[in-house]
């Protein structure tokens, strides 16, 4: 056995954990949830994570793995989560971007003091409906490195949408394209292909089923810049022109 | 794209906690895992729609993981040395299992971390790279270091291909 397999094989016996666990820390960490939409959402959530453990060891086997169900019991493939979990289940509310930590702020401008980059809101989407300063995902203080600003639209021909742009930190084209690259229906919701914008750039198009978004996601002058509209109005030609007007615009 | 923080819940908990359960015993698996979706539920809102979950929420995972640094570290030094694991609190004799926690235990924190969720959470070196935030050729360079290293450790004669 080499390495890897013995690797692989070290602490294999370990089972995923049962449902009464994960009811307990679903239990947990939703917390503070409203409780009438708690309880409804547990029950779908419990049904799939049992639903998905047996998918992440019917996983192992196809593929030679040899970990045991701690009842001894035999797997087949249940399902795939990617096509059977509605992505639509937490709804956004695409009039107020950003979350509840998020500080609102009334123009660019006023934002453009507390981010690392030069904001861009092209004159050609309009006026935002709102605009929104958030620390990225991941860090609790909001620094001007992490800071992210979520600008929301909401117009005639293209409905909601919102434009996010943050410094691009480590992210890069080629961060995204292996994105494109390794996101299968069963890690990712929807197709993720590279497209060409203009001016030269590429960007990560994700389009995703109905209830989930659609998105252009590019990385322009150290600037990460992301184009996200509910996929059931925003389109995949829709969200690229409208990525082509701030690429313009980002000049 | 879109995912709903129950939606993540159902598809990554399992594998989650089960990398956990692996990485430091049932127990402080089920603290861990309740903290990672604790951290997560509270973030859900500034998460980009079209970040990938699973990267994100190992990183956040390999956060709480930390403060169990020392502790994953006298785990695998214990069952290298009596061949109990404490994961189990069963025995596991065979030898080969006991050097490799042996080999693990001498490991830097950060090479074990990106070694583990390459093998047992079968991350890609992207996804290691976006849950760590670090730039993935660094991943590729740290895991191609560690399994030498593992390898060398295990084999030093060099008789075994990896």
């Amino acid at each position: 056995m080499n390495t890897d397999e013995l690797l692989t094989e070290f602490r294999s016996e370990v089972a995923l954990p049962d449902a009464a666990t994960a009811q307990r820390i679903y239990a947990l960490a939703t917390r503070g949830r409203p409780r009438v939409v708690a309880r409804r959402r547990l029950a779908v959530a419990l049904v799939v994570v049992v639903a998905g453990a047996g998918a992440a060891l019917s996983s192992v086997i196809l593929t030679g793995g040899t970990t045991p169900r701690s009842d001894g019991g035999s797997h087949e493939a249940l399902f795939d989560p990617g096509k059977t979990l509605n992505p639509g289940l937490g709804a956004t509310d695409w009039s107020h971007p950003g979350g509840n930590l998020s500080r609102s702020v009334s123009s660019v401008a006023e934002a453009a003091s507390d981010v690392a980059f030069q904001p861009v809101a092209p004159p050609s989407l309009g006026a935002p409906t709102a605009l929104a300063l958030d620390p990225e995902s991941g860090n609790e203080q909001l620094t001007r490195a992490d800071a992210q600003l979520t600008i929301a639209y909401a117009d005639v021909a293209n409905g909601p949408f919102w434009l996010v742009e943050r410094a691009s930190g480590a992210t890069t084209t080629d961060t995204l394209a292996g994105y494109a690259q390794e996101c299968d229906s069963r890690r990712c919701y929807g197709t993720w292909t590279m497209e060409s914008l203009d001016g030269g750039n590429q960007g990560l198009l994700i389009e995703g089923p109905t209830g989930s978004t659609t998105a252009v996601v590019w990385v322009q002058n150290g600037v990460y810049f992301n184009v996200v509209g509910p996929a059931d109005s925003f389109s995949a030609d829709q969200a690229t022109s409208v990525a082509n007007a701030v690429i313009a615009a980002a000049g | 794209v879109g995912h709903s923080f129950d939606a993540a819940f159902a598809a990554e908990f399992a594998p989650l906690h089960r990398y956990l359960a692996r990485r430091v015993g049932t127990s402080a698996a089920d603290e861990l895992a309740a903290e990672t979706f604790t951290v997560a539920f509270r973030r859900w809102d500034r998460l980009d729609p079209e970040r990938p979950v699973r990267p994100w929420l190992y990183g956040i995972a390999a956060n709480a993981l930390r403060h169990h640094w020392r502790k994953e570290r006298r785990m695998l030094r214990a069952y290298a040395r009596t061949g109990v694991d404490p994961v189990f609190a069963e025995e596991h004799p065979e030898p080969a299992s006991r050097e490799l926690a042996a080999a693990l235990a001498e490991l830097r924190p950060d090479e074990r971390e990106i070694l583990l969720l390459h093998a047992w959470a079968e991350l890609t070196d992207a996804e290691i790279a976006a849950a760590l935030g670090i730039p993935a050729g660094t991943v590729k360079s740290r895991l191609s270091r560690t399994r030498e290293k593992l390898r060398n450790r295990l084999d030093p004669v060099g008789q075994e291909g990896v």
